[in-house]
């Protein structure tokens, strides 16, 4: 498959939150603000694009038996020295992320990627692929932290929209959390459906 | 036998690997960490003690929530408050925030010096001036909307903000009855 095809399978085709229905735990838990679901989204990424591309090389020299194990030990001792390295040296970046990077390590995604693509496919590829989900993930969580930031809070990235009496605080709330991510998906779905009678 | 060893030993190699690698870039991080805390912590002492013109030694305390405590000079070399290091449970452990209290009992600033373990978008809002300055000038039994004071608590986030006012109280009491004594100087 080419870069790009790898790449809109993970934005479009196979979106990690509203096809694979996977890391939903950070999708929920942190998007009550569209600017936490963009930066959980980013890091996210980067930590998915090293983690593929690391695993995909070792994929022939781990034993199958073994393999979740390594994969953890590689992806959690990543996450730490992404995490000791901005802390000591991009202090800026740890202030807004630095909430984010801990919370990684436990996202399924990541795991999912690597026990589902890179550990079948070549470096290049699973980079790619990285890149794409990583993408898919970011735009996911940006979409439904700003619906969320802007009913719950009147806000969208932090610029005050609605008037002070139009806020539903549920919204930000974990509840609003699960009640935007069903109508997301019925949107989604919708769509695709239509897409598909068009098709036939 | 081989297809029990070989996977163990795999797993080994690469925890050694993992466990050296993160030793290593430990190591070599640890040192301009605690520098940029230190200097985090000296930027907040100066923010909550506006008038201050030096800070003498801090005096580790560890006594309940208060972690330390740091006095503040004037220019003629006057004690003139202190700054309050308290590390509290907001929503989850580790809050850490700094009080500079005056040599009157009152609050002369918050500075919210970590509160990453709050709720991103709810208790971490902790750290926007609009509420941590609305601690300033307080001078006893600060306490939340909520529960019949005059902080305004931050939406969705009582606890946080309720941990907060605690911890001013905490602040002002240790201070008046570590350094002024009968209450005022």
């Amino acid at each position: 498959m080419n870069p790009a095809k790898i790449i809109k399978n993970g934005i479009i085709n196979e979106n990690p939150t509203f096809v694979q229905v996977i890391g939903m735990c950070p999708t929920l838990a942190v998007t009550s603000s569209a600017e936490n679901g963009i930066g959980m989204g980013l890091s996210t990424t980067a930590v998915l694009i090293c983690s593929n591309f690391v695993i995909s090389l070792i994929r022939k020299i781990v034993p199958d038996s073994v393999r979740i194990p390594c994969y953890v030990v590689v992806i959690a001792s990543f996450v730490t020295l992404v995490q000791m390295l901005l802390k000591a040296y991009v202090p800026a970046l740890d202030k807004s992320l630095g909430v984010y990077i801990p919370l990684i390590v436990v996202n399924c995604l990541i795991l999912a990627r690597a026990e589902a693509y890179a550990s079948k496919n070549n470096p290049v590829s699973s980079l790619f692929d990285g890149i794409g989900m990583g993408l898919g993930f970011t735009l996911a969580l940006t979409v439904l932290g700003t619906v969320r930031e802007f009913l719950g809070n009147g806000s969208v990235f932090g610029f005050a929209i609605l008037p002070e009496n139009c806020k539903t605080l549920l919204m930000i709330l974990p509840p609003g959390a699960f009640i935007t991510l069903a109508f997301l998906m019925v949107l989604v779905n919708l769509i695709k459906n239509k897409k598909q009678e068009v098709a036939k | 036998m081989s297809n029990i060893i070989k996977p163990a030993v795999v797993l080994l190699i690469f925890s050694v690997v993992a466990a050296g690698l993160l030793g290593y870039v430990n190591q070599i991080t640890a040192e301009p960490i605690a520098a940029r805390e230190l200097e985090a912590t000296q930027s907040s002492m100066k923010a909550v003690l506006p008038n201050a013109d030096s800070f003498g030694e801090t005096i580790e305390v560890n006594e309940g929530d208060v972690s330390s405590v740091t006095p503040a000079f004037d220019a003629n070399k006057n004690e003139i408050g202190y700054a309050v290091a308290i590390t509290t449970k907001g929503f989850s452990a580790g809050l850490k925030l700094m009080y500079g209290v005056d040599s009157n009992g009152v609050i002369t600033g918050l500075s919210i010096v970590d509160c990453s373990n709050e709720t991103p978008g709810l208790g971490a809002n902790a750290a926007n001036e609009s509420f941590y300055s609305l601690f300033t000038g307080k001078t006893s039994g600060v306490a939340v909307d909520k529960d019949g004071g005059e902080i305004e608590s931050i939406t969705g986030a009582t606890i946080t903000s309720r941990a907060v006012a605690n911890a001013a109280n905490t602040a002002i009491d240790y201070v008046k009855e570590n350094y002024l004594i009968g209450g005022v100087n």
